[in-house]
């Protein structure tokens, strides 16, 4: 009997029985994955800085949250929180800041003696390793180095206050050119107010305007005029006389008060405020507004008329004017824990941040390389050069008066227009507190 | 019932081979119960998770509203004093003065009243005092912040000397958390101003950025009036994150309306759902919301259902293999046999199971081996009786063949053979062209011979001289045959009629020489007469002309006196 030979036939094809077996196995991998109402991973949240902008920016509060905002784009992990100063100073909203230890992280402050003091305590950070110390102009840097070498400070332009003049009534009152001393400034409002117009405007609420105009030209042509050498020293060791001798702070007062009383000023100037003053200007209301290059944005562009600009003529006869001529508020960084954030902040400022601001108020760029496509009024950059070449200028109020003082002066220049205090009385009170500052400091 | 089960097991199931069904089997046996499991602990664990949340987050969220609900009253109660403290009810006084310099003096010193009150807080955004027509009371301020500033508070309801808190956003959208109040003249309780301070969220987002409830929550804190977000835990992004959660509001009016538990439920812009525990903040419009996602709150969960999933899944792929191996040592050896038995529908019985193994398909394979031997004997036996029977029947066929052709007397050709054989000679020696001799033979005085001796001996006289004839005729195409009674014939194939009478006369001799004695016979033996015919053929030539003239040339040799041969004279006989 033969060994039969078994032929092995294998089923390969895959029946539909594995369907099954198929659909569990789905079913399980299916249910390894999300939930419906899954969303993966989200995002990764960046670490977030949120640093304080202490701002003295009356006139310019968008454009400064519009910078804040676009730093936040170009850094998603800072945000800025900004915070407006109010009042009539920048130094009246630092100082209860700086008292309790809550420096925000960026300020703007003055370039005077509180802001290098500041500064040389380690309140301020030094920003002599920034780029925008080194972008500043070098005429500004001795502004905002203290006596140690502490780079404090990046100025906010070139700040120069000056007298901004409707052309038309000008010519309609008769007035062919700028007066260029005192008299004939006197005359040239007589002028104007003879052909019906309101011949300057004043911001009498809003006294820091008087203070950067009328104050700081009186004070540069009747005390830095006359001690163009150490009239900076004298305020420091409290030997500056201003009443005694030649009365010089008097007549600083009393060409204000003077200028008031002969009905120069436009009605009710005592409660116009900063804005306002500007606009009546740029309305057409008034024939002179005594403003700083940090507005020409605004009221060099009236409306329906052109402007002029002049050195305000508060010298005498005969005398040479000493224009005003120095830092505008610019901007410190905090010795906070965010200070390198709010580096980051100061440098964008003044890079790609800076046009912003400019645009708007076309004062006179600090830097000496300003990036990006900016504005700027080309009369206003021809009256700072005029005044750069003068042999002698005078820097603002704020930047060498002491702080407390900066705080006396605005309601003291207040009352001296409301004929409160005489021009004599100011003066002193004036003299009083530089000195008394001055034995303060010194202890 | 029993129709249906039939109806799944014997019809729909049974179309199925047998391996699926049973891989299947286990797959749901090793499956199902760990699905059911798994559904189970997912929900359980779901829930409980759930329950959870809603206890912590709602103490949570109470705690948080506590905790601002004390920071409000601190600053509302800061805001009250120096509402009603005598120096801001003067300088207010002075403002509202017609005197400009008591005006410009109560303009000072309500600058310096906001600095000295809130001047040194970091979380103090904006402080403003606000005249009878919400104009920010500072010289210095622009329309542009101002104009804000005076909607807000224009778009504040009157709170009757209450603080009223929201949110200000400045046209660049930075926010601030607002507490707006009027400041009465106490003397006459008119309004004489209002109080504008700005707070930053995070001084409140402070409060709950350090709770954590883990599963992705968030805590924020809403304006239950329309959603919008007025603190988050990240306020950096407050401003950018103030999408008004709609869903959220609806679901917390729904709740508060029926006064139900303070934990709900909805679905958010892109349809997720969410989880929400309140609580509101007294004196504002606010509730303090922790919300968690419903999906991260689950992750924990899914992880462990996952984990659960994995091991099915490896249980699943494992009982795969082990399903597979077993349904196989199953199914295999039964396809096998399957085969082996359609082979034997061939007939190929030889064919065997090769199986080694002890179950029930071994047993079956045995069985089926046995089976197939039996059967292939059985076939062997019946083929091999079969063959028998052929042969047996082949050799009665050839007997019968032969019974057929040959003279039984004799043992030489009959005369039916003879026909055949004549007719078959004479068609060949018509293709071949050669001639064709017949020769015919008769027994001298046979009927004599008979009855002088009988017809036995008669017989063996016959059966002697047919031996003489097939001896002498030798060739394979030579044939002998009985012609009938005591007649012979012989064809000679090709062959002439000098030789045809030359064979015929060793017949005659052969015969003569046997000396059988015939009494009654003038030769005193046995003799026999031959006619010989021997022809060239034609087609016309038939049989019977053949056998005419070799009769016609024996009835010459009998007339011729007998004992001797003649050979046809006809024509065509070939010389």
């Amino acid at each position: 009997m033969g060994k039969g030979k078994i032929k092995r036939i294998a089923a390969r094809a895959v029946s539909p029985a594995w369907r099954l077996p198929a659909t569990l196995l789905l079913c399980l991998l299916a249910a390894c994955g999300p939930d419906a109402d899954s969303d993966g991973a989200g995002p990764t949240a960046v670490a977030q800085t949120q640093i304080t902008a202490l701002v003295w920016a009356p006139d310019w509060p968008d454009e400064m949250h519009r910078i804040a905002d676009e730093f936040h784009r170009a850094h998603p992990d800072i945000s800025v929180d900004v915070q407006f100063m109010i009042g009539n100073s920048v130094e009246e909203n630092l100082k209860p800041k700086v008292a309790t230890r809550n420096l925000p992280d960026l300020v703007s402050v003055n370039p005077n003696a509180y802001s290098a003091e500041l500064a040389e305590q380690g309140v301020l950070a030094d920003l002599g390793g920034t780029a925008a110390w080194s972008n500043m102009l070098a005429s500004l840097k001795p502004d905002w180095t203290s006596r140690h070498g502490k780079h404090f400070g990046i100025s906010g332009g070139v700040a120069a206050t000056l007298i901004y003049y409707n052309k038309e009534m000008f010519k309609r009152a008769g007035i062919a050119a700028p007066p260029t001393h005192f008299e004939e400034f006197l005359a040239a409002c007589a002028a104007l107010k003879k052909a019906g117009f309101t011949p300057m405007v004043w911001t009498g609420a809003f006294p820091n305007t008087l203070a950067n105009g009328p104050f700081s030209f009186g004070f540069a042509n009747s005390v830095a005029a006359r001690h163009p050498h150490d009239w900076k020293q004298r305020i420091a060791d409290g030997s500056l006389d201003l009443v005694n001798g030649n009365g010089d702070a008097v007549d600083i007062f009393a060409k204000i008060k003077l200028i008031a009383d002969k009905g120069y000023l436009q009605r009710g100037y005592m409660n116009t405020s900063y804005d306002e003053g500007i606009q009546l200007f740029a309305d057409g209301k008034a024939a002179m507004a005594f403003q700083g290059t940090w507005s020409s944005g605004a009221l060099m562009h009236g409306k329906g008329f052109s402007t002029g600009v002049f050195v305000p003529p508060w010298n005498a006869r005969g005398k040479t004017v000493v224009p005003v001529l120095g830092s505008e508020t610019g901007f410190a960084v905090g010795n906070t824990r965010n200070k390198e954030a709010a580096l980051q902040f100061l440098e964008f400022i003044y890079g790609k941040g800076f046009a912003i601001q400019q645009n708007k108020r076309q004062n006179i760029p600090p830097l000496r390389q300003v990036g990006g496509k900016v504005v700027s009024d080309p009369q206003i950059d021809a009256y700072v050069r005029q005044v750069t070449q003068a042999p002698l200028t005078a820097p603002l109020y704020y930047s060498y008066l002491p702080t407390n003082t900066i705080d006396l002066l605005h309601p003291l220049l207040q009352e001296v227009l409301l004929g409160k205090t005489s021009p004599r009385q100011a003066a002193l009170t004036l003299d009083r507190s530089i000195r008394h500052e001055a034995r303060t400091e010194n202890k | 019932m029993k129709k249906m089960l039939d109806l799944l097991s014997l019809r729909l199931l049974r179309r199925i081979e047998i391996r699926y069904r049973l891989i299947n089997s286990f797959l749901l046996v090793s499956m199902l119960p760990l699905l059911i499991a798994g559904v189970i602990a997912y929900r359980e664990s779901s829930n409980a998770s759930q329950e959870k949340i809603r206890i912590f987050a709602g103490e949570v969220v109470k705690q948080v509203a506590q905790n601002m609900l004390q920071q409000i009253e601190k600053i509302e109660s800061s805001s009250e004093e120096l509402a009603m403290s005598e120096r801001m009810q003067n300088a207010l006084a002075a403002y509202y003065s017609k005197n400009p310099s008591e005006r410009a003096a109560g303009h000072a010193d309500i600058i310096r009243l906001l600095l000295e009150n809130y001047g040194s807080f970091e979380y103090v955004n904006q402080k403003y005092v606000l005249d009878r027509r919400h104009r920010i009371m500072d010289p210095q301020v622009f329309a542009q912040l101002g104009d804000g500033v005076a909607r807000f508070a224009e778009d504040a309801p009157d709170m009757k000397g209450r603080p009223y808190w929201d949110v200000y956003s400045t046209a660049a959208g930075q926010t601030s958390v607002v507490m707006l109040r009027d400041i009465l003249f106490k003397g006459n309780n008119r309004v004489g101003g209002t109080l504008f301070i700005g707070l930053r969220p995070l001084h409140f987002s402070r409060i709950f950025e350090s709770v954590n409830l883990g599963y992705g929550s968030r805590m924020l804190v809403i304006d239950a009036r329309d959603g919008h977000v007025i603190v988050s835990a990240n306020a950096t992004n407050a401003a950018n994150d103030n999408t008004p959660e709609s869903g959220l509001v609806a679901a917390i009016a729904r709740s508060v309306a029926e006064q139900r538990d303070k934990f709900v439920s909805y679905r958010d812009g892109d349809n997720k759902k969410q989880l929400a525990a309140f609580a509101p903040v007294p004196h504002t419009n606010w509730m303090v919301v922790s919300i968690t996602p419903l999906n991260a709150l689950n992750a924990e969960v899914r992880s462990v259902r996952n984990k659960i999933i994995l091991v099915g899944v490896l249980c699943f792929v494992l009982a795969l293999v082990l399903s597979f191996i077993i349904a196989r040592s199953i199914s295999l050896p039964l396809k096998q046999l399957v085969g082996v038995m359609k082979a034997t529908r061939t007939g190929n019985y030889l064919i065997r199971m090769d199986y080694e193994g002890k179950d029930e398909i071994a047993e079956l394979s045995q069985r089926f081996n046995d089976m197939a031997s039996k059967v292939h004997q059985h076939n062997e036996r019946l083929e091999e009786l079969v063959a028998e029977r052929t042969r047996e029947l082949e050799q009665a066929n050839h007997q019968l063949e032969a019974l057929s052709a040959t003279d039984s007397l004799t043992g030489i050709a009959n005369r039916r053979r003879f026909d055949e054989a004549l007719s078959g000679e004479l068609r060949r020696a018509v293709r071949s062209q050669k001639p064709l001799a017949l020769m015919m033979l008769d027994v001298d005085y046979f009927k004599n011979y008979n009855d002088r001796y009988g017809h036995l001996a008669g017989d063996d006289c016959l059966r002697t001289i047919a031996r003489v004839l097939r001896t002498s005729s030798r060739r394979a195409t030579d044939l002998a045959a009985r012609y009938g009674g005591e007649e012979f014939a012989v064809i000679v194939a090709e062959s002439d009629s000098a030789n045809a009478l030359q064979l015929a006369e060793n017949i005659r001799n052969a015969i003569a020489a046997l000396c059988i004695a015939h009494e009654d016979s003038p030769f005193g033996c046995v003799t026999c007469s031959i006619g010989v015919t021997a022809v060239q053929v034609d087609e016309n030539m038939s049989t019977d002309t053949l056998l005419r003239l070799a009769d016609v040339a024996l009835y010459q040799a009998k007339a011729l006196g007998r004992n001797r041969v003649v050979l046809s004279d006809q024509p065509g006989a070939t010389g």
